[in-house]
């Protein structure tokens, strides 16, 4: 019996790329290349979020990270009702960097490598609550914070 | 000896065929009514709203909900299941590429909710700065978090293939659904926050 539209739809999607879905023709044998990725995009996170709070304590790092994100279209403008990115455009850049940067270095060190099941669950586990709980500065930079 | 219950006669299949075609219809149409939540946007007196508002609005709805099925597998994975192993690697790539452009489109309204001229952020931070300090600062770097997290179990999920499931392999496997959770996590704290925003003061 042939298909309805709608699943035929559904499940074409759901191979789609092929070359994705079938997956790599050869898997490593050990977790070192898996740590490396899950631990550096973890580790971008947290870092994202520590320098979130530099640039909130030092306004001269705010305006260098502000310059490093200039690349990201609309990071700096003059035009006053269309805005600008401001510095999250650097914050943004140095997330990237970070996250690539230590998914290359942590993948030549790990590749041959098994890392331990603790190391890893506890390195996604601290890395990803902390960069949740610095979401929000300890010390609001305004007072009072009800609504006027 | 009693016959399998598939070799059965059906009795009313047409039956069968109308509670099918209803189920999946109101399973369609419930999830179009939903996607249709952003497009409201196109009714706002604001420029800025009708125009980046609608397209972050559908980017982030369409990434919320492909990342939420993505995250959703991961039960399924952990329990071992095989046959969904290429289903999850294809929908973690695409929740992937939607994160971005949802994450793209938030800088182009991010641009407007800064701007000096009638910009959102000036006029929460003077009337209601929790909303500011609470909601917009979480928003605008949790939805960061969603990319990388997503890209990595993508690329761990291709690169191990099928052999993820093999008993060698359980930590990578657990740790992976561990990230595919955490992405969803990240993408509904995201919306949630960003539509508290929106709905305080608009583009």
């Amino acid at each position: 019996m042939s298909q309805p539209l709608y699943l035929k739809v559904g499940n074409w999607l759901k191979q789609f790329p092929q070359s994705i879905a079938t997956g790599a023709s050869e898997a490593p044998t050990v977790s070192g290349p898996a740590a490396a990725a899950l631990l550096s995009a973890a580790f971008s996170c947290f870092l994202c979020m520590v320098n979130q709070h530099l640039t909130v304590l030092f306004k001269g790092w705010n305006a260098i990270v502000w310059s490093l994100g200039d690349w990201i279209p609309g990071s700096r403008t003059s035009d006053q009702v269309y805005g600008e990115i401001g510095s999250y455009s650097g914050k943004e850049t140095i997330m990237l960097v970070s996250w690539l940067l230590s998914w290359v270095i942590l993948y030549q060190l790990w590749k041959t490598r098994n890392i331990r099941a603790s190391s890893l669950y506890g390195g996604l586990i601290f890395f990803l609550v902390a960069a949740t709980v610095m979401n929000w500065h300890p010390i609001f930079p305004y007072l009072p914070l009800m609504p006027h | 000896m009693q016959q399998p219950i598939d070799l059965k006669p059906v009795t009313f299949p047409k039956t069968k065929d109308i509670a099918t075609i209803c189920v999946y219809a109101l399973g369609l149409l419930s999830a179009g009514l939903f996607l249709f939540l952003p497009v409201v946007n196109i009714l706002s007196p604001s420029p800025w709203q009708r125009s980046m508002g609608v397209i972050h609005g559908v980017a982030a709805l369409l990434a919320t909900v492909v990342i939420a099925y993505a995250g959703h597998l991961a039960f399924p994975l952990l329990r071992g299941s095989h046959r969904i192993l290429s289903q999850v690697r294809t929908v973690i790539f695409w929740a992937s590429f939607i994160a971005f452009l949802a994450i793209a489109s938030g800088n182009w309204a991010y641009m407007r909710y800064r701007a000096p001229l009638g910009g959102a952020r000036r006029w929460i931070l003077e009337n209601t700065p929790l909303v500011h300090y609470l909601f917009m600062e979480y928003h605008k770097f949790i939805v960061l978090f969603t990319l990388p997290l997503g890209v990595a179990s993508a690329w761990v999920l291709w690169q191990y293939g099928d052999q993820i499931m093999e008993r060698q392999h359980r930590v990578v496997l657990s740790a992976t659904c561990i990230v595919m959770m955490a992405m969803m996590f990240f993408a509904m704290g995201g919306f949630v926050s960003g539509l508290n925003v929106a709905r305080i003061h608009s583009l």
